[in-house]
C-alpha cells in the first residue's frame, strides 16, 4: 500500500502549499507531543520542539525527496532539536528519580496475576534504564511505529545497528521479567 | 518502509519487526519466542502521553502557518532533490559548523515576536514601528522580528484593537481566513477561530483599511470610519455598515457587547475575559441569539445574570465556573 497521504504532503509541501503544513500538523502534533515529550521530559519544551520542527519543515520543503520517508524526516527534526536542546539530561535525571522512587521487584504480584497496569510501569523504568541510543532505537520502533530504514534516518544509524539495538533491548528486557517473576513468586 | 500509517496516528503495529525476526532466526536466538512475547508485552510501556494542551497547539499553530504565509509562496525550485548523505556531511564538519551557527542566529533573528493576552488578562502594546495595540483576553498576535522594515504584518488570533502610526509601509493584520490592510488609522479586528461561527469581524474608527479573504485579495472591501464588515468562511467581506464604534470596542474599559449573536460567544468570551469555564445545558442554548450591551463589566457573574434573566435562564456556580441551564 502506498503511503499516498504523506506522499501528498511532500508534493504539497514543496509546492509550498501551507494548507499541508496544517493538515500535517493537524494529524500528527500529538504523536509527535508525546515522543518530543519523551525526550525533553517536559511538556512546554515539547511544544517548543514541535513548533521548531514544523517551521523548520518548511524551511526545508524545497529540499524534500518524495522518495524518502518525510515521516522519517520529521521524527529525526524532533529529534535532532530535542539534543539541541539539551534537554536530555533533565529527562535523565528524571528516570533516575523515578527509578529511585520504584518499590522493589520483590513487593510486587506474583507473575500468574501480573496487574497490567504494574507490569506497564515497570516496563516502562527498564526501558530508561537502557542506554540512550538503544533506548530511543527501541521507542521508535514500539511506540512510534517506525519502520528500521526510519529509524535508520532519524538516528543517523545503519538499519542493522537499529536492528541489533532492537534485538539487545528485547534481551534486556526479558532478563529483567525473569527476574521480575523471581522476584515475585 | 512502514507504509501503515496512512493518515493520522495509528497504533504502532503489533508484529515483530521483521528485520529483528530474521535476525533471531539467523542467529538461532529465541527459538521459544520468548522475545516475541517480550515485544508484546512492551505494547504499552510508554511513558504516559501528556495530555494536549488545546490552546497551546492553536497558538502553535498560528506561529506556524504565520511564518509559512510570511515567507513567499513561490513554488520549490524544482532542482532534483540531493539525497542528504549524511557522511558527505560530515567531510565538510567545520564549513558545516560555521554555517550552521550562522544559519542558527539568521533563524533566532527570523523567530517571530508572540504577545499574548493570557485568559483573564488584557495587554496593552506597542509595536517596534510605534503603532499601539490592545489584546483582549485569551488573544496572540505575532510578527516577525523584521517587522518595520518593508513591510508591517501582525497574525492575529482573537481581538484586537489597533491604532496605527501613519507611514507608507502598509499595516497588515491576517487572521484565520481574512486580512486587513491600512496605512494608518484605528480600528478593531475580532477573529476567534475556535468559535462555533467563526467570522473576521472588522470595525473602523478613523482613517481607512482594505478588509480581504486570503484567498481572494482581489475582492476587497473599503471601510469608512464608523463602519463594519464580517468575513465568515473565505470568500468575500460583507458590504460595509454603520455601526456605533464606541460600542464595539468596549471591551478595552471592560465592557462586552454583543448584538444579535448567539449565546455561545458571549460564554466563550466570558471564559477567556475572566479565566472561567461556562458550561450551557442542553448545549443548544449556545445556538439563542441575543443582544448586550454592557459597560463595566465585573465578573462572568453579572453578565450570566443578565442573560438569564433577558432569556429566563438558571445559572449556578459550579467547581469550575458556572452552569447555565433553560427551564424544561
Amino acid at each position: 500500500m502506498a503511503d499516498t497521504v504523506f506522499e501528498d504532503w511532500t508534493r504539497r509541501l514543496r509546492a509550498a502549499d501551507p494548507s499541508a503544513l496544517d493538515e500535517l500538523m493537524a494529524a500528527w502534533h500529538q504523536p509527535l507531543l508525546r515522543y518530543a515529550a519523551q525526550l525533553t521530559g517536559d511538556r512546554d519544551a515539547a511544544y517548543d520542539v514541535m513548533q521548531e520542527t514544523f517551521i523548520k519543515l518548511w524551511r526545508l520543503r524545497a529540499t524534500l525527496d518524495p522518495s524518502r520517508s518525510l515521516k522519517a524526516l520529521i521524527y529525526r527534526i524532533v529529534y535532532t532539536l530535542a539534543l539541541n536542546q539539551n534537554r536530555m539530561k533533565k529527562r535523565e535525571s528524571a528516570a533516575m528519580a523515578a527509578l529511585a522512587n520504584e518499590s522493589p521487584a520483590s513487593n510486587r504480584s506474583v507473575s500468574e496475576d501480573l496487574d497490567a497496569r504494574q507490569l506497564n510501569e515497570a516496563m516502562t523504568s527498564w526501558i530508561a534504564e537502557m542506554p540512550p541510543r538503544r533506548q530511543e532505537a527501541f521507542r521508535l520502533s514500539r511506540f512510534e511505529g517506525l519502520s528500521h530504514d526510519e529509524i535508520a534516518q532519524v538516528m543517523d544509524l545503519s538499519p542493522e545497528t537499529v536492528t541489533k539495538h532492537i534485538v539487545l533491548a528485547l534481551q534486556s528486557l526479558r532478563d529483567r521479567l525473569r527476574q521480575y517473576q523471581l522476584g515475585g513468586s | 518502509m512502514n507504509d501503515k500509517h496512512t493518515h493520522g496516528f495509528e497504533p504502532a503495529d503489533d508484529a515483530l519487526p521483521s528485520d529483528v525476526k530474521t535476525w533471531l532466526q539467523a542467529h538461532a536466538e529465541d527459538p521459544g519466542g520468548e522475545l516475541e512475547q517480550v515485544w508484546h508485552m512492551a505494547r504499552g510501556a510508554h511513558e504516559p502521553t501528556p495530555a494536549p494542551d488545546e490552546a497551546r497547539f492553536a497558538a502553535l499553530r498560528a506561529t506556524v502557518l504565520a511564518e509559512a504565509q510570511q515567507q513567499p509562496r513561490t513554488t520549490a525550485p524544482d532542482r532534483a532533490p540531493r539525497p542528504a548523505s549524511l557522511a558527505r556531511m560530515r567531510r565538510v564538519g567545520i564549513t558545516t559548523a560555521v554555517v550552521t551557527l550562522s544559519l542558527l542566529s539568521f533563524a533566532l533573528w527570523l523567530w517571530p515576536v508572540t504577545l499574548v493576552a493570557p485568559a483573564g488578562e488584557r495587554l496593552a502594546a506597542t509595536l517596534p514601528d510605534g503603532s499601539r495595540v490592545d489584546l483582549n483576553s485569551g488573544s496572540h498576535l505575532t510578527y516577525r522580528r523584521t517587522f518595520g522594515w518593508r513591510s508591517r504584518d501582525v497574525v492575529l488570533d482573537g481581538e484586537g484593537f489597533f491604532d496605527v502610526i501613519h507611514d507608507d509601509t502598509p499595516f497588515t493584520v491576517a487572521t484565520f481566513n481574512g486580512t486587513v490592510t491600512v496605512l494608518g488609522t484605528r480600528f478593531n479586528v475580532r477573529a476567534w477561530p475556535d468559535e462555533e461561527h467563526p467570522e473576521t469581524v472588522v470595525v473602523l474608527q478613523t482613517g481607512s483599511v482594505l478588509f480581504a479573504a486570503q484567498q481572494r485579495p482581489d475582492a476587497a472591501v473599503k471601510l469608512a470610519p464608523g463602519h463594519m464588515s464580517r468575513l465568515v468562511g473565505s470568500d468575500v467581506p460583507t458590504i460595509p455598515e454603520p455601526i456605533d464604534v464606541e460600542q464595539r470596542i468596549n471591551w478595552r474599559d471592560g465592557g462586552i457587547t454583543f448584538i444579535d449573536q448567539p449565546i455561545g460567544a458571549v460564554l466563550d468570551e466570558l471564559e477567556r475575559r475572566f479565566a472561567t469555564e461556562v458550561v450551557a445545558s442542553p448545549a443548544s442554548l449556545r445556538e439563542v441569539r441575543i443582544s448586550l450591551l454592557l459597560n463595566d463589566v465585573r465578573d462572568a457573574e453579572q453578565v450570566l445574570s443578565t442573560i438569564s434573566r433577558i432569556r429566563g435562564y438558571r445559572y449556578q456556580p459550579t467547581a469550575d465556573g458556572f452552569l447555565m441551564t433553560a427551564p424544561d
